[in-house]
């Protein structure tokens, strides 16, 4: 992985020093050993903290969405110009979900496309190694996603793939699917079971999964992370923001469980057949929700009524729910299944 | 009505009024005589039509189910049918043109994959999908329509009342 950094770095530097872009977007080191911050760099000097770590997790796409529709625009707002990303290949599907919602324009971005290593579930890291005690992590070799973690009672060597976060695990496109320039390296996501995470709700009844998801549901905040990080709720003005003086006001105040079970079924229909599978709702969310399961049984479902389908693959694609067919099956042949 | 939470008429809105049921006995929850409530969803052009013939031709169905008329079952934004839902509704009934026969050409193409996912969706939630339904009725189906309402009607009342995902604050 040491490789592909350093390559990224370079071609980063190059890009900024012509003039190609005007900043680019990757990690930094977060402010412990294992965190990661998405950064950006506008200048050749700032691309040295940049950085690709084995917790380099978060997508960096909803950081563009805010760089080419500022929420608040200075009124001497300059236009956003071109900005050049580190993607890997959940980010690389990200911003093509961006591009075909019309959110982004494709001259806007230059996709610097690496292969991904995968990224390590910190509970598993923390099973071997005090996280308490380390002061970093870095990649130990060139090629390959092995690390160390350095802690105070000495180094602790890991594997990617005894470590990798579920969602990692069930990756299917680690490579970058659309990119401008493409750097190779090692790879221990991918080649998982897509639907991993539906395994244990076959052996419940309607009953058992209600009580299952009033029991995840009853724990929400509603906080809104899963909302504000997803790539596919790009909306400007979401439904979940009421105060808006001509709209429904659809979710109350109050702490209400019915309301939260509102907000998350809505939310995971409104992103179904859009999601990029990227599972981030599911690493931001503060009350560990299960929201991956959601996602991947809406994903199941697409491709078992209406066809082959995975989102973010292309720019080009039309999204499942916005398009139809003429022999779609019926919805009461089906019966309950 | 179900657009305005703060709405004055909300109090009398057959919806949220879940102390009486359509059949004007007394609501009592899972009693032998109770009925349930139902809102339909009907597009303008065919199903309420239907609804219409259907009253027209004096076709005797349960009178559980509430009608909302709305252009096109394509507007029928999920977020309706969990409103519904949360506000005391038993069970939801969306019903359309027949495919192909949208007065818009394509809107209940769109509805049937919507709504497919949408079952699906909350099923997986642990919902009875039994309780939300799609049907296409058109303006010349009036005893379609009748059936269809007394068919549901009779599978919800065995379901009992909805108590999921409904609101405690109403």
């Amino acid at each position: 992985m040491k490789d592909t950094v350093q390559q990224l770095r370079r071609r980063s530097k190059e890009l900024l020093q012509e003039g190609e872009v005007d900043r680019v977007l990757g990690w930094r080191a977060g402010r412990l050993a294992w965190q990661s911050a998405p950064a950006v760099a506008e200048s050749p000097e700032e691309v040295d903290r940049l950085q690709v770590g084995p917790f380099s997790a978060s997508n960096l796409t909803k950081y563009l969405i805010d760089i080419v529709r500022p929420e608040h625009p200075a009124p001497d707002e300059q236009p956003p110009g071109r900005t050049a990303v580190w993607a890997r290949g959940c980010d690389a599907r990200a911003i093509n979900r961006l591009i075909t919602d019309g959110v982004l324009d494709p001259a806007q971005v230059l996709v610097l496309g690496f292969s991904c290593p995968g990224f390590a579930d910190r509970g598993r890291v923390a099973d071997s190694v005090d996280l308490k005690s380390a002061d970093s992590c870095q990649w130990t070799a060139d090629e390959g996603a092995d690390f160390v973690v350095r802690t105070a009672d000495g180094d602790v060597q890991l594997s990617m793939g005894d470590v990798l976060a579920d969602r990692c695990a069930s990756c299917t496109h680690p490579e970058p699917v659309r990119c401008d320039e493409e750097f190779t390296g090692a790879t221990s996501a991918g080649a998982g079971d897509r639907f991993a995470a539906l395994a244990e709700f076959e052996e419940m009844d309607q009953q058992e999964r209600y009580e299952y998801w009033r029991r995840q549901f009853d724990r929400c905040i509603r906080c809104y992370a899963c909302r504000n990080v997803c790539p596919a709720c790009n909306c400007v003005e979401c439904v979940f923001d009421g105060d808006l003086p001509d709209r429904p006001d659809w979710l109350g105040k109050a702490t209400d469980l019915s309301d939260k079970q509102m907000y998350h079924i809505t939310r995971a229909f409104h992103v179904a057949g859009r999601c990029i599978e990227c599972g981030e709702c599911e690493r931001i969310c503060p009350v560990n929700i299960p929201l991956r399961a959601i996602m991947q049984r809406t994903a199941a479902d697409i491709e078992e009524l209406f066809s082959e389908h995975q989102a973010g693959l292309s720019p080009e694609e039309t999204p499942p729910l916005q398009s139809y067919r003429l022999d779609d099956p019926e919805v009461k042949e089906e019966g309950s299944t | 009505m179900l657009l305005n939470q703060n709405c004055p008429g909300e109090n009398q809105s057959p919806v949220a009024a879940s102390d009486t049921s359509g059949g004007g006995s007394p609501r009592s929850e899972g009693g032998e005589d109770w009925t349930p409530n139902l809102v339909g969803f009907c597009c303008n052009w065919c199903s309420y039509a239907g609804a219409d013939l259907a009253g027209i031709n004096r076709l005797q169905y349960p009178p559980n189910l509430r009608i909302i008329r709305v252009l096109c079952s394509s507007r029928v934004n999920p977020m309706f049918i969990l409103r519904a839902l949360q506000k005391g509704a038993d069970g939801v009934l969306v019903a359309g043109c027949h495919p192909g026969d949208c007065h818009y050409s394509t809107g209940n193409y769109y509805t049937r994959r919507r709504f497919h996912i949408f079952q699906r969706h909350l099923e997986f939630f642990g919902m009875d999908p039994e309780r939300v339904r799609l049907e296409w009725v058109s303006a010349a189906e009036g005893k379609r329509f009748a059936d269809v309402v007394s068919e549901m009607t009779e599978q919800v009342r065995k379901l009992g009342p909805n108590k999921k995902f409904r609101s405690n604050l109403i």
